[in-house]
């Protein structure tokens, strides 16, 4: 086994780290006066700390938000191609055999599975056509042509 | 994480446990930003958004179930960030001090280290020489370097805990008011 290579980070990192585990061995009241006597801002940065955490919180919000917008776009969209679908086709079993079995410009490593199945359920065919749009290999056009 | 709807029951799991800190809690973050972000001259308000941010999108996996304090886990992971920040290894998991024989530095990464060495190098030569003649905080300086528990050194250093808390006030002050905040984000 050889031994880990002494450096200065190390050490450093090894003295902030005995500093702060001290802090945290500190009632409020004393940290509260260290903390005075360190910083002269000390409200001002217990503060911005808070500030920091909540301002963090909301922005992932908005992040979660917009991808929720985002599958709800989606969504509707593959709704309305499977409405689409059925209008045109009576069902999806129909639309299968003749639009995604049988098309040359879908890769047949995607329908494989189907090429080879006995039976298959509508909603099996439902996600695969999903499955095709959020892929981008089946969009409109293809219902309408 | 995926799923927005785990993802936002695990933003809401964060946000309680925020809305929770106390003042202590909050102290102790300071503490521990402004001090480990100080050992590469990092900006700490940018090491502590990014270690919130890390955990809220659970890149860093804060069990909210089990005993973990959400400040000790906010603290690990400034200092695992701290290590990437030293290191230039963007997204590298490894808490400090640990190993890793399967990346290959690139030559940048290798620069920075020798850089924030340098400042290490700095730091710690400035405490020793300023604390010369304080037997207790050289002691601790010398057990920190060697990677020695609290007790260890309070044994060598023949310090009662009362003599050990008094000396480590000492040297963290000195160090925080002549160290301070970095001001570099990387």
């Amino acid at each position: 086994m050889t031994k880990k290579k002494f450096t200065y980070l190390d050490a450093l990192g090894n003295i902030t780290d005995g500093c702060i585990a001290h802090c945290n061995s500190l009632n409020t009241e004393e940290l509260q006066k260290e903390h005075a006597a360190i910083y002269e801002n000390s409200t001002d940065r217990i503060k911005n700390v808070k500030s920091i955490l909540k301002n963090c919180v909301l922005e992932r919000k908005k992040e979660i938000l917009n991808s929720i917008d985002s599958n709800i776009n989606s969504t509707k969209k593959s709704d309305n191609i499977l409405t689409s679908i059925r209008d045109k086709y009576g069902d999806l079993r129909s639309f299968l055999n003749d639009k995604i079995l049988n098309n040359a410009d879908i890769p047949g490593e995607l329908t494989f599975e189907f090429r080879n199945k006995q039976s298959t359920s509508e909603e099996e065919i439902e996600f695969l056509i999903e499955d095709l749009i959020e892929m981008g290999a089946l969009n409109e056009e293809d219902i309408e042509n | 994480m995926k799923d927005p709807r785990k993802a936002l029951s695990h933003v809401n799991a964060v946000e309680k446990a925020i809305d929770e800190l106390s003042l202590k809690d909050l102290l102790d973050l300071d503490f521990a930003a402004t001090n480990i972000a100080g050992d590469t001259g990092v900006d700490p308000d940018w090491l502590l958004k990014e270690a919130t941010k890390r955990t809220l999108d659970g890149r860093r996996k804060w069990p909210t179930e089990n005993e973990i304090s959400f400040v000790l886990f906010l603290q690990g992971t400034m200092k695992s960030i701290k290590h990437e920040a030293y290191t230039k290894q963007i997204d590298a998991v490894a808490c400090f001090q640990e190993e890793q024989p399967s990346h290959s530095p690139s030559p940048e990464s290798e620069l920075v280290k020798a850089e924030n060495e340098k400042r290490a190098k700095k730091i710690v030569e400035e405490l020793f020489d300023h604390f010369e003649n304080d037997e207790q905080v050289t002691a601790i300086l010398l057990g920190k370097a060697d990677g020695i528990t609290p007790a260890e050194i309070r044994r060598q250093g023949e310090m009662n805990k009362s003599q050990y808390d008094t000396a480590i006030k000492r040297l963290y002050r000195y160090k925080n008011q002549h160290f301070p905040r970095g001001g570099k984000n990387d």
